[in-house]
């Protein structure tokens, strides 16, 4: 038996844990006898449910002097691929998941939709889509489909490709909060609970600069080595001019190009993206002006004090991990405003800044971990509700969802395959039983890579809570523990 | 009837008599034992009460209850006490000067760290263990383990099979499986370019080969027919030199290759996570898919997951090496008998103390017992401490039942092995004493 | 002219006024004359949970003195009205363990093993940086009580957040008496957890023993049953008012185990109005032990989870208590372990792990200022004080914010005018 197989008898079990959703009730409109593997679009007449690309994207922005990253393809959704050659039955493996009101977040809302997922991917998005015969099939009628969320930071909840422990009860609880996409310091993973299949997204953009106003000597060597980088860079391009008189004119000298010089250079080449740890307006100016003056793509974590002058950031193209709720007191006895604003987010957005929005940690807890020390909701398992504080400081819902999804996935380079229900991206979504903003709904499914890996009921961790939608709380009774050697 | 003639009639009677009771009363062959015990524990099938057991030369000629024995036989008096296979554990480090490696060192075999002088049986005689498979410490590869019988009497061991296995670490995710994955992918470019090497070499003889042809045939046949009558020497042929290996590879390829005389490995993980690692670590080598290599050492464990592991364990049959505790499912306060679990799935169960220490090599019956009373079948129990392990180790043709055949190496003890105070009073390996504590 | 150049002409003109008699914007004062607060909905938390839409609330003097619908309350000639269609009025938040009320460097005194004769009222800063945020969440009245550090840590203040002087801004200057029962003052005084239990509810039972004593010895000279007065200690004085059950005791406890001996000793053995605070862990199990007295109130927090590893699941705390029985039940911040600002959160939070919103919304509101014997505050009728927070929406749901915050009749903050929260 090959060790390959020996992996997926690993998968059906950990399935059967996790639970596999297998739920009775036929589709009505579903075909069952009918072979069909590969999905074409319906041929019932119906539209596949195509919502119009929104229109809710921010003016752009003008750029002045800086290269342009390569545009990402369409949000508007493509259709299916065309017929793959090998399809045999055991390949292909189909989920549908089934009547919920599908938030896509880049392509509007499909009410009582259907999603349907091929080995993993979003395959189409529609309003009663035939089901594959042999599909699972996940009824969430009467419930809200959001993509995963996205969380631009982590701690202790994934760890990479070698890293992770695919067990952690961490991961299970950032599941039960709707969180299917984590950054782990150099590492960007989906939190794939019970197997290592799909768990590497890939290593994250970001390459940390320290700007601050403590470290001037820092700071001058920084701008040093961008300046140096921006003449070699005018010398290159005369020197590939040069050379294409002269081929054996002999090539430049990039030895020199190492530490600082060549984190300038990927930085300048859009390959890396710029990560600044910055809370008052002049750090934030010192940096967004770097940016602007070399061209580099660049992330502000916190920026509390970018809502008094969003410009800023706007003209430097930064995009910005806002946190709501974080915290710096006014100081009245300066003139200047300053301080943290519960408004920041909505202020950042009316400028066109593009942001993600991370909780905000407590005392006892970093934002980024799920802690059960017992001050709540303010930590991963409760993303959603960073995100609504943001409303409560001017954003729309939708703006709010899409800066932990999204926005969130774009902030980290990964929105090619994660951060909308769109066809052709990965098969991660989070299905609560109402409104993903509002304070009592639960995710009750949560689904990484097509994969069902967290389910309320089978985790037993929340599925006490509101009961089959009753509100008042139920007496529990505490059970004697299980007696060793019973059967589980 | 006259005296002379009965006299014959007599002697004929004699060789009669003696002829019919030749069953009976064999002349009695050198060193013939008898044990009469009050239960013999086979492990291979029933349990006698009373029971008694022949050895002749160290082996087991003969098992089972009232059984006919010379009289000029040895017997051995153990009508109180019970007999039941030596035990076998397979990893100890018990007498091992510890180091701590990390890396690949398959080359090293325990035996290179063991002095005599530091090694004391004593611990393991008193405890019932009769073959003992002694193991390096570290993480990655610290090298291969081999077996060994504990012996008072001279040399401290005795050794029964050097490089019996390949231990292997799968328990820090981030650091071992980069290694397994570093080290076998060393090992697959390793064969590659012994492949790559080899193929040249022969693509060069032959070219050597059909030079020499083209020019004996321009020379004619005569040539070589002067050079055989002039008794020239015909030169070797040439073999294949391979390119010089790095030795800590060499197991690794030989794994690969799956040559007859490769380690099986041994693999120590810690949890459920740690298997899905390895698993991905080792899939792309087929070899080491092989039911030879499905062989599991598990640390206990209440704070990291093991019981999604206990399905797919069960299922591909694998054979795991377990300490004798009941756990606590993470975050719960419920317990569980993992050993039990694993068995009951199908995993092929081998029980060992929960660490190199005396004080744990006493504990280890009573805390198998324990395992016992919580659900973990009796005969399950027994074959992990005598014949699973033996089979591990590449020993159960000699060890691990008290069966015709298989050497005699028994313990004796007070009472049922799982019964609180009982103690191993003696042991007996090959058939001689080789520790006798409390005998009655 | 400008002030600058003519300085004295501005003091004179400022005596002139102040003869006269022309009323200054003194803050911390009730407002005068009728205002109207036209709203889109009134929650009042009175007796019997009406709520009213599309209302009019008349102030005056600083109190409610009409709640109806728009077309049925006559808005006086003069009335200063405040249209805000949209807007819930909803009674002013109540915080009944807060640390944040004071300066910051006066948490707690540790000077002496227990310093039951302290008063936070000396520490109070009306305007502090953490009551502008708590007039921004809605809130109206804090419990500034001194940190946990030793068994009796003195007498919490009960003060309104609408800023001015001390005196105005304080409802009660002997709001509570502040009791750690255990769980924190083992580890703080001797330094490393050399004390247990047995001493901790020791030196708490004699201290309080002794406080009756004193109050019963002056009680029988005032009732004429001693001849001499007894003498006179400032420790002590404070008490009497706890042994009279004019104010409460704001106990910190947590855990069954702990919590069963507050009951015992503080409500039932020595007769003391008692608050429960925190009330996290396991706490829930003594539920029919508090229901026994109705005079106990349990207010929860800051922990609003507690995972229960017997049986692996996150249960809300404040669920946990309701489904106890308990009935009259809180919520708090513990300010700053959760920022002032955020008790409406606690409340969401409760909610989230299984509680039921208009409940929370009571635990914020009614329930704590009841429990504090804040009869002014805590609900919307006619009588009571006019202290009430005007909102967008639904205050447990995050994604709504307090537009205005009124005291005492007195607008002390507006979104409008200065975002905060």
């Amino acid at each position: 038996m090959s060790a390959t197989i020996l992996l997926r008898l690993l998968l059906v079990p950990c399935l059967l844990i996790t639970g596999a959703p297998s739920l009775p009730g036929q589709d009505p409109g579903g075909r069952e006898g009918d072979e069909r593997a590969v999905s074409s679009p319906a041929e019932d007449g119906e539209s596949p449910g195509d919502a119009e690309v929104g229109s809710d994207d921010p003016p752009p922005r003008p750029r002045r002097g800086r290269r342009r990253r390569p545009e990402p393809p369409a949000a508007t959704p493509t259709p299916p691929p065309p017929e793959e050659e090998s399809s045999s039955e055991e390949e292909e493996d189909w989920l549908a998941v089934i009547g919920g009101t599908i938030h896509t977040v880049s392509g509007g809302v499909v009410e009582r939709g259907t999603i349907l997922v091929r080995n993993g991917r979003i395959h189409e998005v529609g309003v009663e889509l035939p089901v594959p015969s042999g599909a699972r099939r996940l009824d969430v009628e009467g419930h809200h489909v959001y993509p995963g969320l996205v969380a631009v930071n982590s701690v202790r909840v994934v760890g990479g490709e070698f890293d992770t422990d695919p067990y952690s009860f961490t991961m299970l609880l950032a599941l039960a909060g709707g969180v299917t996409t984590a950054r782990s310091g150099g590492s960007i993973s989906k939190l794939t609970y019970g197997t290592l299949d799909g768990l590497e997204v890939g290593s994250s953009p970001f390459v940390t600069l320290n700007y601050s106003t403590g470290d001037p000597a820092g700071r001058r060597k920084l701008r040093e080595a961008f300046e140096r980088i921006r003449e070699f860079r005018r010398e290159s391009a005369r020197h590939a001019e040069a050379k294409e008189e002269d081929p054996k004119l002999p090539d430049l000298d990039r030895k020199w190009i190492k530490g600082l010089y060549a984190t300038a250079e990927q930085l300048m080449d859009g390959k890396r993206v710029g990560y600044a740890r910055v809370r008052e307006l002049a750090e934030i100016r010192a940096i967004c002006g770097l940016a602007e003056k070399y061209g580099f793509d660049l992330v502000l974590d916190g920026a509390e004090e970018g809502w008094i002058e969003p410009g800023v950031i706007a003209r430097a193209g930064a995009r910005v991990i806002v946190t709501p709720r974080a915290r710096r007191d006014r100081d009245d006895r300066r003139l200047a405003p300053n301080g943290s604003s519960i408004q920041n987010a909505a202020i950042l957005h009316r400028h066109g800044v593009r942001f993600a929005i991370f909780p905000v940690g407590s005392l006892f807890a970093p934002g980024g971990g799920v802690s059960l020390s017992g001050l709540a909701g303010r930590d991963l398992l409760h993303l959603a509700m960073e995100a609504a504080f943001a409303v409560r400081g001017g954003l729309s819902d939708e703006e709010a969802i899409r800066a932990i999804t999204l926005g969130a996935a774009e902030l980290l380079r990964i929105d090619e395959r994660v951060g909308s229900i769109e066809v052709g991206k990965d098969a991660d979504l989070v299905i609560t039983d109402g409104p993903l903003l509002h304070y009592l709904s639960l995710p009750q499914y949560t689904i990484v890579n097509g994969r069902v890996a967290y389910d309320q009921d089978e985790a037993g961790v929340l599925d006490h809570v509101r009961r089959d939608g009753r509100p008042e709380p139920e007496v529990i009774r505490e059970p004697w523990p299980r007696r060793l050697g019973d059967p589980f | 009837m006259s005296s002379r003639r009965s006299l014959p009639l007599l002697l004929l009677l004699l060789l009669l008599a003696s002829a019919a009771g030749a069953e009976a009363r064999t002349v009695p062959p050198p060193r013939m034992l008898v044990i009469e015990a009050a239960t013999v524990i086979t492990v291979s099938g029933e349990e006698h009460s009373p029971g008694m057991i022949v050895i002749e030369d160290g082996e087991i000629t003969l098992v089972g209850q009232n059984l006919d024995v010379p009289r000029s036989a040895r017997r051995i008096r153990a009508r109180q006490e019970v007999v039941m296979p030596g035990l076998v554990i397979p990893d100890s480090s018990l007498g091992i000067a510890f180091t701590l490696r990390q890396g690949n060192f398959s080359s090293l075999s325990i035996l290179d760290e063991i002095h005599a002088d530091e090694f004391d049986p004593e611990p393991y005689l008193v405890a019932g263990f009769t073959a003992v498979g002694l193991i390096p410490n570290g993480a990655g590869f610290p090298g291969s383990a081999a077996v060994v019988r504990p012996n008072l009497r001279d040399g401290a061991f005795e050794l029964l099979r050097d490089r019996a296995y390949l231990p292997v670490s799968m328990r820090s995710n981030g650091r071992d499986n980069r290694a397994i994955t570093a080290a076998f992918s060393a090992a697959r470019k390793a064969i590659e370019k012994e492949d790559a090497a080899r193929e040249k070499w022969e693509k060069e003889q032959e070219e050597k080969r059909k030079k020499a042809e083209e020019e004996a045939k321009k020379s004619g046949g005569e040539k070589s027919e002067g050079a055989k009558k002039e008794g020239e020497e015909k030169k070797p042929d040439p073999v294949f030199e391979p390119p010089p290996i790095d030795p800590n590879l060499v197991p690794l390829v030989s794994i690969l290759r799956e040559e007859a005389g490769a380690l099986p490995l041994l693999f120590r993980i810690g949890d459920a996570g740690n298997l899905l690692h390895l698993q991905r670590a080792l899939e792309e080598h087929e070899a080491l898919g092989k039911e030879r290599h499905r062989n599991l050492h598990l640390s206990p464990s209440s704070r990291s997951e093991q019981r999604p592991m206990v399905a797919p364990v069960g299922e591909m049959e694998a054979l795991v090496i377990a300490t004798p505790e009941i756990t606590t499912l993470p975050s719960t306060f419920t317990r569980i008998n993992l050993p039990a679990e694993l068995a009951r799935a199908g995993a092929r169960l081998v029980l060992t103390p929960s660490s190199s220490t005396r004080a744990e090599f006493l504990r280890f019956r009573s805390r198998v017992a324990e395992l016992v009373r919580s659900g973990l079948p009796r005969a399950t129990a027994l074959e992990a401490m005598t014949l699973h392990p033996a089979r591990f180790l590449g020993l159960d043709e000699r060890l691990g039942t008290i069966e015709k055949g298989k050497s005699a190496d028994l313990i004796f003890l007070d009472g049922d092995p799982f019964a609180a105070a009982t103690r191993v009073t003696r042991t007996m390996i090959a058939g001689e004493w080789a520790w006798e504590g409390d005998a009655p | 002219m400008s002030t600058a150049r003519h300085p004295r002409l501005v003091i004179h003109a400022l005596l002139v006024a102040l003869l006269l008699g022309a009323p200054l914007p003194l803050a911390g004062q009730p407002a005068e004359g009728v205002q109207a607060f036209r709203v889109g909905k009134v929650i009042t938390m009175d007796a019997g949970d009406t709520v009213v839409n599309r209302a009019v609330v008349l102030v005056e003097g600083g109190r409610i003195t009409a709640i109806g619908r728009s077309g049925e309350v006559e808005i006086p000639a003069g009335a200063a009205v405040h249209e805000h269609p949209d807007l819930w009025l909803v009674p002013g938040m109540v915080d009944a363990h807060n640390h944040t009320g004071g300066s910051s460097s006066d948490l707690h005194d540790y000077v002496f093993l227990t310093n039951p004769g302290y008063r936070t009222l000396e520490s109070v800063v009306t305007e502090s940086k953490d009551i502008v945020r708590a007039q921004s969440g809605g809130i109206t009245s804090v419990l500034l009580i001194p940190g946990s550090g030793n068994n009796m840590s003195g007498f919490g203040t009960l003060l309104r957040t609408g800023g001015g002087l001390v005196e105005e801004a304080v409802v009660k200057p002997y709001g509570s008496i502040k009791v750690a029962q255990a769980g924190n003052p083992e580890g703080y005084f001797f330094g490393g957890r050399r004390t247990g239990r047995s001493f901790m509810n020791y030196n708490t039972r004699q201290t309080l023993v002794k406080a009756k004593e004193y109050h019963d010895r002056w009680t029988a000279f005032e009732t004429g049953s001693a001849g001499e007065a007894p003498a006179i200690d400032p420790i002590f004085e404070g008490f009497r008012g706890l042994f009279r059950r004019e104010f409460v005791a704001s106990v910190h406890t947590q855990g069954y185990q702990v919590m069963m001996t507050t009951v015992d000793m503080l409500a039932r053995k020595l007769g003391i109005r008692t608050v429960l605070d925190h009330c996290t862990f396991d706490g829930y199990k003594i539920a029919p032990l508090v229901l026994k007295d109705p005079t106990i109130r349990v207010i929860n927090g800051p922990r609003q989870l507690q995972f229960d590893r017997s049986v692996r699941k996150i249960y809300g705390n404040a669920a946990r208590w309701w489904a106890g029985g308990v009935r009259q039940l809180g919520i708090n911040t513990d300010a700053p372990v959760i920022p002032q600002e955020e008790l409406p959160y606690q409340a969401t939070m409760a909610c989230y792990f299984g509680w039921t919103p208009y409940e929370a919304l009571k635990g914020i509101t009614a329930v704590p200022a009841e429990s504090l014997m804040l009869e002014e505050q805590g609900t919307i009728e006619v009588g009571k004080e006019a202290s009430f927070g005007l909102w967008t929406g639904d205050p447990i749901d995050p994604r709504h914010h307090c537009r205005v915050t009124v005291v005492e009749g007195r607008v002390v903050y507006e979104a409008e005018v200065d975002r905060v929260f």
